[in-house]
């Protein structure tokens, strides 16, 4: 038989238990399972989608319909994640600013996560409507506690659930039997350009981490070597001063000798009487 | 370099193995995938009885196979006269407490049976009358 990941759990209980409440109870099942995978509930509804398209293929189901419900359930309960993160998120993150005696972040790093989230949150929200929907939950909580704008929560949040319904519904309507190798491909790709995008990430921070320390020692060598070549030019104005010195004491001493010599002489011959 | 870039550097350049690591497995396990959908779509098209699931329910069987329905319930022992046509064969298994690769075999078995028994014929419906099945045992 085909390996098409069928040994795994997910593939042999629950996957089946959704397929088969969307066969017995029809579009409810569909909506109430989207609903609550969209709160955050680990639900393979990428899998029930492509199910759902290839039970739409021979008749089952309209894929109109299909899709309208995915991104109604979908908006629902990613707008229900976003209330429950406004409503008590928010509250733990004003905990986290400003209680004093655990602080586990700093409210400097708040404020630019916070700021960060304000500028980039958009993006993280349609990426993780269908290509990171394992971080769909999490996103819509993130985004409620960080008091992000709800219109614009919305707009991204639909765009995003129109491409998560449509992708797998018109992959499992196209291939049909096969969706469960197409939710193999799918999971394997995700996975793989979530990777990629850390890789990038990590490699552009390690770049930028070993440009720093190189320009840092370039620095340090810079002021070494600055700081040598003051000392040179002032050891060699000590050596000029000294010389200078030297020589002039030299001086002194040829021009002063011979009247010193008749001094002495002159102590010689006559004491010290000799010397007035 | 102070202490503080250095373990920075080292738990930047380590988490880079990691994600890079990642990055390679999940490529490979992306080829292996869609190594494995080739083979099954292969199989599919050409009507192979491997590629049943547990997540079939009959009328999906008898359409993507081109079985008629009746004749697929009288293999499984389900009454016609109240068919369950939305129910999977996962589910149908549970019901009658049965290993569900023991429904898949049956369902294998027959639709082997009848491409013998009608070789050209294909009912698309599964409304029109159908030869009763021989029964099934695993």
């Amino acid at each position: 038989m085909p390996d098409t990941g069928k040994d795994n759990l997910l593939m042999n209980n629950l996957v089946p238990l959704l397929i088969n409440w969307l066969q017995q109870y029809g579009y409810p099942a569909l909506w109430g399972g989207v609903f609550i995978a969209s709160i955050g509930l680990p639900l393979p509804i990428s899998l029930v989608f492509l199910a759902a398209g290839a039970f739409a293929a021979l008749g089952d189901f309209n894929l109109i319909f299909l899709a309208l419900i995915g991104i109604t359930a979908s908006a629902c309960g990613d707008s229900l994640g976003y209330l429950l993160g406004r409503k008590w998120g928010s509250k733990i993150i004003l905990w986290l600013q400003e209680q004093q005696r655990f602080r586990f972040i700093s409210p400097q790093a708040m404020e630019k996560s916070h700021n960060y989230f304000t500028r980039r949150g958009g993006l993280a929200i349609f990426l993780s409507r269908f290509l990171f929907s394992g971080l769909g939950g999490s996103i819509n909580l993130l985004a409620g506690a960080e008091l992000y704008p709800y219109s614009r929560f919305l707009l991204y949040d639909l765009t995003g659930e129109f491409l998560g319904a449509i992708i797998p519904l018109s992959l499992g309507y196209i291939f049909g039997a096969s969706w469960e190798a197409v939710g193999d491909i799918l999971s394997t790709v995700s996975l793989a350009i979530f990777a990629l995008c850390c890789t990038f990430y990590l490699a552009w921070k390690l770049i930028s981490q070993l440009r720093r320390v190189r320009r840092t020692r370039s620095v340090n060598k810079e002021t070494e070597k600055t700081e040598e070549s003051n000392k040179e030019t002032e050891e060699k104005q000590n050596s000029a001063t000294f010389t200078v010195s030297q020589t002039y004491s030299k001086e002194t001493d040829a021009y002063l000798q011979p009247s010193l010599d008749s001094l002495a002489g002159n102590y010689a011959k006559n004491g010290p009487e000799g010397l007035e | 370099m102070t202490l503080r870039q250095r373990t920075s550097l080292i738990l930047t350049g380590v988490l880079f193995v990691f994600a890079l690591s990642g990055g390679v497995m999940a490529a490979h396990a992306t080829v292996g995938a869609l190594r494995s959908f080739q083979r099954q779509r292969t199989l599919t098209k050409e009507g192979d009885v491997q590629t049943i699931q547990q997540w079939m329910t009959v009328p999906y069987i008898s359409r993507a196979y081109h079985i008629p329905e009746l004749y697929l319930y009288q293999s499984l022992q389900v009454p016609t006269t109240h068919p369950l046509p939305h129910v999977t064969l996962h589910a149908l298994a549970a019901r009658r407490k049965v290993p569900v690769n023991m429904l898949i075999h049956i369902v294998q078995r027959t639709i082997i049976i009848y491409r013998k028994a009608h070789t050209g014929t294909t009912f698309l419906t599964g409304k029109e009358k159908c030869p009763t099945p021989g029964r099934i045992t695993s």
